[in-house]
């Protein structure tokens, strides 16, 4: 059994959408724990071998054992030292990081809500291991993202870029970015976008500001490093119409190639003028000084022809529905129409990397040209109407 | 000074007078639009409410910086009765133990004279930040906030939303209660520039070993929180929920873990580590920062094994201080080392429910003096620093060590006691070890 000991309830429900009903869809596994009481009533239950103990480190600081909390959060510590089957995992809002050893783990309370799912189901497979909750699924790349990071961090440079007769775009992270990158820049931050619809927002904005030779992009960023959302974040800029859609990309990066490969995104380094670089000032300066051929409209069919996209996953149970939106779009293109006119269709749907893909490789996102305009005219009015034959009284026919 | 401040707010006043004064005559024209009339009320009560925040900041921080004073005072007396009723109790002390030990008081007090007059029972300072990472108010100050805290805040300060300048208050008035207790001045210094921006001195100092110039009060963060209606240093999922950007500031890279630190957020979980060593904050972490940092490793060679250090120890302390005084010890190891191969350096920690013990053994040395000139002079130059700066009231301090002329010797070098030499140290004890004691209990 999962022992949650937390008091904080409305933290639980209200921050961390961990409200009654999802706790009760893991009742088998999971016993929230909420006051002292509890605690007590339960304790012979809850500290049996083979239990999976979550503590707040601050419960007892609100309890009448306030005074020999540190105390008893060691007695805990020696119960799981002395039941091998047990494990510990100490969560708190005064730690920033994650730490395990010998079946005891300590981290961040944002990082114990967001992982317990995972967790959770690992457990109820019979994999019992915290990394899930330190780390989340991907766990082992994880961990590693999370050290190289602050390694690279540490090593960072001081001394800004100098990127000379460039306008530079550098994007920035709300934590753990990178100060005073370039000495003249425009640097803009990516606070907690991650879906496409929020991406595709940002490039339309930032992106059309004015034309910028240089981009930089932090190849991680969101809540799953592991998710290198850098390498999605440029396939956009190439597949938005704005006036920096076909500046040089540089994707800055602490990460190995090797752990790129598998992602969906990583053939987008195949193409012209995107280059992954280190995380140093320095590589800012050398890249961003460098001249690279000019990348043009007319390239951009055989560059994004390089790599292919899956259809996106929660279309998987309708593939009518991608049909349905693919045809919309046509339709109103050759219509001349507005997408965004259209009443009733949802224009964040092509929003989705997958539609703008399409979309630019198959060189769609200008509207129909003025000579297809006039041939369409020229066509309807040949086009003969609905020629009424007959009509049919449905009432009277008798049902078989 | 108290007059020109009185002063200052009186004109304040006066000003908001004239102004309100203005705003009721501009009301009572008749021709006014009942449209001009709600734009006037609205502009007149920005106007004065900005007014009343500015005279209200200008009030607290006349309190505090008079209440500081007070406080300085205050430490200084409690110090003095401390060491006073400390004396008084050392010269009634009986020591019954067949050992040796220093004989001529005269000479011990001359030997002294740049030594605080008595340890301060590091047990204080374990309680006085245990205290305060337990306070409900002060406890705001070294966690994030999340739901539950930042209704707690609320209700504390009775009001229906968030409000910075309440809170801050609150925390002041919290921190100035908890300053009577017992702790070295320096602990309350350190926290009370983190809080309030301001030093004893006076001068532009910041806090804490990295001379951190962002606190409680700086402009920034005033700004940041009363225009966001948040804490500082709210929670990374409440930061998300309400889409807001951290407030950041020229980094810094933390000494005691060389981590970069860059937002408000991380400075008051960077604060909790500079008072709490713990599993994330470990002391083992600590020291071997500290070893990286200073390339002890290739000087020493250090031995360091998983179960005689254990990382999940608690000690609520001065991490600062703490660190220095490894690094002094680590340099006189190096000092002091004669031999062709590096200095052998075995670190261990060990916990009882009355203290925690961090033991410095330097494994292939012995101390280079003889036992009557250790007894003639225990307190050379460097301890007597290293106690004055780093240990006086931190941790107590303890040498087991070889003598030249094959003698051992156990030494309490700084404690509460009265110092003693014993020599029946086991004969087979080699090497010079230097152990730190930390309290946790009276």
């Amino acid at each position: 059994m999962v022992i949650l000991i937390d008091e904080k309830k409305t933290r639980q429900e209200k921050d961390y959408n961990w409200d009654n009903e999802r706790l009760f869809q893991f009742r088998k596994s999971i016993l929230p724990i909420y006051t002292l009481e509890e605690l007590e009533k339960n304790s012979k239950n809850i500290f049996s071998d083979g239990n999976i103990i979550l503590f707040h480190e601050s419960f007892l600081d609100n309890t009448k054992l306030k005074s020999e909390a540190s105390l008893r959060r060691q007695k805990i510590e020696e119960f799981v030292n002395k039941n091998p089957g047990s494990q510990l995992a100490f969560f708190s809002g005064s730690k920033n990081t994650r730490k395990m050893q010998d079946r005891i783990a300590s981290l961040p309370v944002t990082t114990l809500y967001e992982n317990l799912e995972s967790f959770l189901n690992h457990y109820n497979q019979g994999e019992i291991n915290l990394d899930y909750l330190l780390y989340g699924e991907n766990h082992e790349i994880e961990k590693l993202l999370y050290d190289s990071r602050e390694l690279a961090l540490k090593r960072i440079d001081s001394k800004p870029a100098i990127i000379k007769h460039k306008s530079n775009l550098f994007i920035s992270t709300d934590e753990k970015f990178i100060e005073n990158p370039i000495e003249v820049c425009v640097i803009k931050e990516i606070l907690f976008q991650e879906s496409d619809v929020e991406l595709h927002d940002l490039v339309t904005n930032w992106c059309d500001e004015q034309k910028y030779d240089n981009i930089f992009i932090p190849i991680c960023f969101g809540s799953t490093l592991s998710d290198f959302n850098g390498l999605r974040f440029a396939t956009h800029i190439r597949c938005t119409k704005t006036q920096s859609q076909f500046a040089n990309i540089f994707i800055y990066s602490f990460v190995e190639l090797s752990l790129l490969l598998q992602n969906p995104f990583f053939n987008i380094l195949r193409t012209k003028n995107i280059k992954l670089i280190g995380f140093k000032k320095n590589e800012f300066e050398i890249m961003g000084n460098t001249q690279h051929d000019e990348f043009v409209q007319e390239e951009l069919s055989h560059e994004l022809d390089k790599f292919y996209l899956k259809h996106p996953q929660n279309y998987l149970d309708d593939n009518h529905s991608i049909a349905n939106v693919w045809g919309i779009f046509q339709l109103a293109r050759n219509a001349n129409v507005k997408i965004e006119d259209i009443k009733g269709f949802e224009y964040n749907k092509l929003k989705d990397i997958y539609f703008k893909w399409l979309i630019a490789k198959n060189n769609l996102s200008s509207s129909i040209s003025e000579e297809q305009k006039q041939e369409q005219i020229k066509y309807s009015e040949k086009v003969i109407g609905v020629k009424v034959v007959g009509k049919i009284d449905l009432p009277k026919i008798k049902r078989k | 000074m108290q007059i020109g401040r009185s002063l200052t707010n009186q004109i304040m006043i006066n000003d908001m007078k004239k102004k309100s004064d203005f705003v009721m005559a501009l009301l009572a024209e008749k021709n006014l639009s009942s449209q001009e009339r709600e734009k006037i009320i609205d502009l007149g009560f920005k106007e004065l409410s900005d007014e009343r925040n500015q005279l209200l900041l200008k009030v607290l921080d006349d309190e505090t910086t008079k209440i500081h004073e007070n406080i300085k005072r205050l430490d200084d007396k409690v110090d003095e009765l401390i060491s006073k009723n400390l004396e008084i109790k050392k010269s009634t002390t009986v020591v019954n133990k067949p050992i040796v030990t220093e004989s001529n008081t005269k000479k011990r007090k001359s030997r002294h004279k740049g030594l605080p007059k008595k340890q301060l029972n590091p047990y204080w300072t374990y309680k006085f930040l245990e205290s305060y990472n337990q306070n409900f108010i002060l406890k705001s100050t070294c966690h994030e906030i999340d739901s539950n805290e930042l209704r707690s805040i609320c209700k504390y300060c009775e009001t229906q939303e968030y409000d910075f300048n309440k809170h801050l208050l609150r925390i002041k008035e919290e921190f100035e209660k908890h300053s009577k207790r017992i702790a070295p001045p320096f602990i309350k210094a350190m926290i009370r520039t983190y809080l309030t921006g301001t030093n004893q001195e006076k001068n532009d100092k910041g806090w804490s070993e990295d001379d951190i110039k962002v606190n409680w009060c700086s402009n920034d963060v005033r700004f940041f929180s009363m225009s966001n209606n948040i804490p500082p240093n709210l929670s990374r999922q409440l930061q998300k929920q309400k889409n807001l950007s951290s407030l950041k500031f020229t980094q810094f890279k933390s000494k005691i873990n060389g981590n970069t630190i860059q937002n408000f957020r991380e400075l008051t979980l960077h604060f909790k580590n500079l008072i709490h060593f713990r599993d994330d904050n470990s002391l083992k972490s600590v020291l071997v920062n500290i070893n990286e940092q200073n390339e002890y490793e290739n000087k020493v060679n250090f031995i360091i094994n998983d179960d005689e250090f254990p990382t999940n120890i608690e000690i609520f302390t001065d991490v600062d201080k703490v660190g220095q005084a490894y690094d002094e010890i680590i340099n006189l190891i190096i000092k002091k080392h004669k031999n062709e191969e590096k200095p052998k350096v075995q670190l261990k920690l060990t916990q009882t429910k009355e203290s925690v013990k961090l033991s410095i053994h330097h494994l292939n040395s012995i101390y280079l003096k003889s036992l009557e000139d250790f007894k003639k002079r225990p307190i050379g130059q460097t301890y007597e620093n290293l106690i004055k700066n780093q240990i006086h009231g931190i941790m107590n301090f303890y040498l087991r060590a070889e003598l030249q002329g094959n003698q051992h010797i156990s030494v309490n070098l700084y404690n509460e006691e009265e110092r003693i030499i014993d020599q029946e140290l086991l004969p087979n004890f080699s090497g010079v070890e230097h152990i730190f004691e930390f309290k946790k209990t009276k």
